[in-house]
């Protein structure tokens, strides 16, 4: 079997053969040898090359969630899918004012077409009793509003489109 | 004693007041709004009475609702928790005012105490140091430029009624002043319907140190040694301890006696804290006072080998405290950390959701206050704080590792949570050496991000056994025509 996991814009090639609770994979061109002694409601307890290993397992739609020793590890089984809705390339600066969370608008203090400072306030959202302040990352002029105070919007919601007025910053070559 | 209590609150903290009020033999009820049908505070108690709509204004904080269910269920004394009602001197009256007894200090207190500005005036008469501050800040735009010069920068707004860093703000330069004041009393007039905001002049890297005491209704009056709470987000905190590594025997002695002369002139009775900032050179300011239990009173319960529920009971009910100061011995060291749904990575923003794998750790000294079970919801209406791991040791080292521990063997999925970031931090080395301070998360860790490698190898291969275990599961042949078992989708009767 041959399957692709994609993390943090990361891609792992998982190749695997299993015989009976042994499997015999290759992830990421390393050889790695498991043994699933139990599996439960996500619980998984194994040996990873004949050490102890206990992870957790949940699935939530398109997202694999993994949880070892307290740390989670996010995976999407589609490439394009970023693991976290903002993770982006470091020096790019982001046209696309989307909402952090689930809440409500409560400020538009800028119009469409006016022109922007960086740092300057595009929308103010309110959640959970708090004021986020949503800011241009760059100077420019306010292309598209998407929404208005009062309004109800989704985590991962378009609010606001930019159009920055100078090039973007060029993204690191290293990645 | 009571016969029955209404704990007018949610999540852990109305679970853990049940948990006490089982062992003193007195029947609970819970209350609950339309988001909070499954949650684990309402298989809690014995009782459950539903309040209203999701939004706390309709629900928790309704206070005609939670009075109509204390009647109807013959409840005779309130425990607000902390947050919501708990610190509301209207409802402290209205609850006595309906025969019952408010689980908390007295309505009087609570005036005295809640009101920031005034409780700053009367503290700084007993002789306790106050931090300079400008009390009655102008609407005008030009008057406050000029009132905050005379103050400097930067400077902290704060709301005259508030708690919680909710109406706060940090103003390093002038041009931001107008704006963080307009938002201050927006944030201010929605959590606590009074708008009123004052300036204070903001410390560099100044520890939180808070003092809880307990008093009776018949004069006593104790401290219960310190608590630090430097390492705070948002000015929020979310790691505690107990004692602090910055407080000697003779500062904790200077401090404790200024805040017992605090709650003394407050006439102050049941749990309280009295907050103070230290500065680096060792002086001590007095910031405010908490009018009710504290979400850190674990660490002290720890230390102290007290129940401070057990005793907020017991002195509503009229009690006497029975506890000298010298009665009160403290013992080892206490860390807690909060659980939050929320994204350290991401300027720690809510992050609600449904709790699609949840383990609670175990072993030697750790303790879980938990809000949260397996397939329940992080609410967007509600704080997300899913839970609270506290810790002891012998010492600071015994009780630090022990956190790890418990932080490495918790299991929460779906939100993203703050466990990571906790660990990292207390793995730091300067939190390991105790130099703390309420801009250690700014200085430190303003740049965090998962580490994501640690065992990313691992973590694919179980990504990818775990679909294998699920889809083999899933994909069971099923041998000849359809059963009747089948159709039942899995279920089985009398097996």
């Amino acid at each position: 079997m041959k399957t692709t996991l994609h993390a943090n814009g990361q891609s792992l090639a998982v190749e695997y053969d299993k015989q009976g609770n042994d499997y015999a994979l290759v992830i990421d061109g390393q050889p790695v040898q498991a043994r699933l002694l139990a599996a439960l409601d996500g619980s998984l307890t194994l040996l990873v090359n004949d050490k102890p290993l206990r992870a957790h397992v949940a699935r939530d739609g398109q997202r694999t969630l993994v949880s070892i020793e307290g740390r989670v590890y996010e995976f999407s089984h589609a490439p394009e899918k970023k693991a976290r809705f903002n993770t982006r390339d470091a020096g790019r600066l982001d046209p696309e004012i989307r909402s952090p969370m689930p809440g409500k608008i409560l400020q538009v203090p800028v119009a469409a077409g006016e022109q922007v400072e960086a740092g300057q306030t595009l929308v103010v959202v309110e959640a959970m009793k708090m004021e986020n302040a949503l800011k241009a990352e760059g100077a420019g002029h306010v292309k598209k509003i998407h929404i208005s105070p009062g309004d109800s919007v989704e985590l991962g919601q378009l609010l606001v489109e930019l159009e920055f007025s100078i090039p973007e910053v060029a993204a690191p070559q290293a990645n | 004693m009571f016969k029955k209590i209404l704990i007018a609150n949610r999540g852990e903290i109305a679970s853990r007041v049940a948990r006490t009020c089982h062992e003193m033999g007195i029947a609970t009820v819970a209350v609950y709004s339309d988001a909070d049908f499954s949650s684990p505070h309402v298989h809690a108690a014995q009782e459950a009475v539903h309040l209203g709509p999701a939004p706390a204004t309709a629900s928790y904080l309704n206070v005609d609702a939670i009075l109509q269910a204390a009647k109807q269920t013959g409840a005779e004394a309130i425990h607000p928790g902390y947050g919501f009602l708990s610190e509301n001197a209207a409802f402290a009256r209205r609850v006595e005012a309906a025969g019952l007894t408010f689980i908390g200090p007295s309505p009087h207190s609570l005036e005295a105490v809640g009101n920031k500005i005034f409780a700053r005036q009367t503290v700084a008469k007993l002789g306790v140091p106050v931090i300079p501050a400008l009390e009655n800040p102008s609407s005008d735009p030009a008057v406050l430029h000029e009132q905050a010069q005379t103050l400097g920068y930067p400077l902290l707004i704060k709301a005259a009624a508030g708690g919680g860093g909710k109406g706060m703000r940090i103003v390093r330069q002038e041009k931001d002043l107008a704006d963080a004041v307009a938002a201050a009393q927006r944030e201010a007039t929605a959590a606590f319907a009074d708008g009123t905001v004052y300036l204070e002049r903001y410390l560099e890297r100044p520890r939180h140190i808070e003092v809880q005491i307990l008093g009776d209704k018949h004069g006593a009056l104790i401290h219960l040694g310190e608590r630090e709470c430097s390492i705070q987000r948002r000015y929020q905190k979310i790691l505690e301890e107990t004692p602090s590594p910055a407080v000697s025997a003779e500062l904790r002695s200077r401090m404790t006696t200024a805040a017992l002369k605090v709650a003394k002139a407050a006439g102050y009775y049941n749990a309280g804290t009295v907050e103070f900032i230290l500065d680096a050179e060792g002086r001590f300011y007095f910031l405010e006072v908490n009018a009710r239990l504290q979400v850190e009173h674990p660490i002290t319960e720890w230390i102290t080998r007290l129940d401070l529920v057990r005793e907020q009971i017991r002195i509503a009910a009229g009690e006497h405290l029975g506890l000298r100061q010298e009665d009160v011995q403290t013992k080892g060291h206490a860390f807690e950390c909060r659980i939050y749904a929320e994204d350290p990575a991401n300027g720690f923003f809510p992050s609600p959701g449904k709790i699609l794998a949840w383990r609670a750790p175990l072993g030697p000294g750790i303790r879980v206050d938990a809000g949260v079970e397996q397939h329940t919801e992080v609410s967007v209406y509600y704080d997300p704080l899913i839970a609270k791991f506290s810790t002891w040791g012998q010492d600071r080292e015994q009780a630090r590792k022990r956190m790890e521990a418990a932080l490495r063997q918790s299991v929460v999925l779906g939100p993203t949570t703050n466990v990571e970031f906790l660990l990292d931090l207390i793995a730091h080395p300067a939190f390991m050496s105790g130099e703390t301070h309420t801009g250690f998360l700014t200085e430190h860790f303003s740049q965090w991000q998962p580490q994501q490698r640690t065992q990313l190898l691992e973590a694919a291969l179980a990504a990818v056994l775990g679909q294998s275990v699920t889809s083999r599961t899933e994909a069971t042949p099923q041998a000849g025509p359809e059963t009747p078992w089948q159709r039942l989708g899995g279920w089985r009767m009398g097996a």
